[in-house]
């Protein structure tokens, strides 16, 4: 792969790209970007870095690289940890304490003391089934393999273009840290809106990593495979519309499209 | 739950031994990726159930049963579909409310409705991720295009679960 610095134009849209950046200004008054990180407050110190002439160097997941081609490839650092103990943690041991002081408070000990067991019965219950879920969802991120056929979703597409974007969707593991960089890649790498939207619709409404790991040990077969196989044609439709749509009222300016598709030189 | 677990071991078994035919570090890396995320569960899901089942002790069940129950029709299933399209967070919070709400009277089409409107709607998820990386532009015309999609799903699951037979009500 080609290496060089993108111009500032490139780097306008590649902004979400660098959400995985830690930029920082240099003595020249540039920005340099070092390393990875997955810190969202990152976010408003690479905001503020936008618009002065940048060089970068770009985290990619490895299979988006090859139509990634006009940025810069960033050496392979180690992935940092996500912190243990985060907000989303706090939040919830608090709403916990607060429920439980309220039905303490409003409905008396031997009402909490059911919920209390009523939920250690359904931890229980699920521990063993989400274990082997993760499990599942590990080895399926190994087995499959987008690196295939993400460069394929071209803009003259058509339907199987949607219909791709749906599988390659629905196999994307992970929350919207992981998921939306690639959307972004796929996007700028100039896929069809509706085929963006279809992936995006798959991505959350089948999701199969999730639908392993949560809703089949929870919920159970029966109602996954009548949920999931009536949610299959759906992204599609919801791409197909997205594509009309776009041609009328909500066209979306892409000026990255207008100088040509960006040529993978490899 | 035991015939879940029996089928969701052998599915492990069989994946693995395609991932283990394909690379023999895969598997290590499974279990990894399987300890990495477990062990941040092991906290936030006994408290996320705890929060969840109290939450349900205080809204009372007629409540949910005649705004959410299978009676409710296409009325409930948007309900439902807005009502998830709120919840904040992850799976950890929206799943263990959607067993809940099942328990205390929801209909499997609405529950559908809910779970489907939280990951399509996800408006948390459109206000940290999805309106700053992708422009809002692109959040309407998404929002537009895939507003059927949590009614329909749970319109069409209901009416396959029906055809086959099946119950989608959760015990």
């Amino acid at each position: 792969m080609r290496a060089r610095p993108t111009s500032v134009h490139e780097v306008r849209w590649l902004r979400p790209v660098c959400l995985h950046l830690v930029m920082q200004r240099t003595t020249q008054g540039r920005c340099a970007a070092h390393g990875v990180t997955n810190d969202p407050a990152m976010w408003h110190s690479i905001r503020g870095a936008l618009g002065a002439r940048l060089t970068v160097a770009v985290s990619t997941p490895s299979w988006a690289l090859p139509i990634m081609s006009d940025v810069k490839q960033r050496p392979e650092t180690k992935r940092e940890q996500r912190p243990f103990v985060d907000a989303s943690m706090i939040f919830f041991i608090g709403l916990a304490l607060v429920s439980a002081a309220l039905v303490y408070w409003v409905k008396g000990a031997a009402t909490l003391s059911h919920a209390l067991s009523q939920s250690l019965v359904l931890l229980g219950n699920v521990i063993p089934l989400i274990a082997l879920g993760m499990m599942l969802g590990g080895l399926a991120k190994e087995l499959a393999d987008p690196k295939k056929i993400a460069p394929i979703l071209g803009a003259q597409s058509g339907w199987a273009g949607l219909f791709l974007a749906t599988a390659l969707g629905a196999i994307t593991p992970g929350g919207p840290f992981a998921a939306f960089p690639i959307v972004y890649a796929l996007f700028i790498a100039g896929a069809d809106v509706g085929a963006v939207i279809a992936y995006v619709t798959a991505w959350s409404v089948i999701g199969i990593h999730r639908v392993i790991i949560w809703e089949w040990p929870l919920l159970g077969h029966e109602f996954v495979i009548v949920r999931v196989l009536t949610a299959l044609p759906l992204p599609i439709l919801a791409g197909a519309l997205a594509r009309l749509l776009a041609r009328g009222p909500l066209e979306i300016d892409r000026p990255e499209l207008r100088t040509g598709p960006h040529k993978d030189p490899t | 739950m035991i015939s879940s677990l029996v089928i969701l071991g052998i599915a492990v078994l069989i994946a693995g031994y395609f991932a283990r035919r394909r690379d023999p570090a895969a598997i290590g890396r499974a279990a990894k990726f399987t300890v990495d995320e477990g062990s941040r569960l092991a906290i936030r899901l006994p408290f996320s159930l705890i929060a969840a089942s109290c939450l349900a002790e205080l809204i009372p069940d007629r409540m949910i049963v005649s705004m959410l129950g299978p009676d409710t029709g296409l009325t409930g299933i948007t309900l439902a579909s807005l009502f998830g399209g709120l919840l904040p967070g992850g799976p950890v919070v929206s799943f263990p409310i959607a067993i809940l709400l099942a328990r205390e009277g929801a209909g499997g089409a609405q529950v559908i409705a809910l779970i489907t409107g939280w990951s399509v709607y996800a408006f948390h998820r459109v206000i940290a991720y999805e309106g700053p990386i992708m422009g809002w532009r692109f959040v309407a015309l998404r929002m537009i295009a895939s507003s059927f999609v949590p009614i329909a799903s749970a319109v069409l699951a209901g009416a396959l679960a029906q055809a086959l037979g099946w119950s989608i009500a959760i015990k």
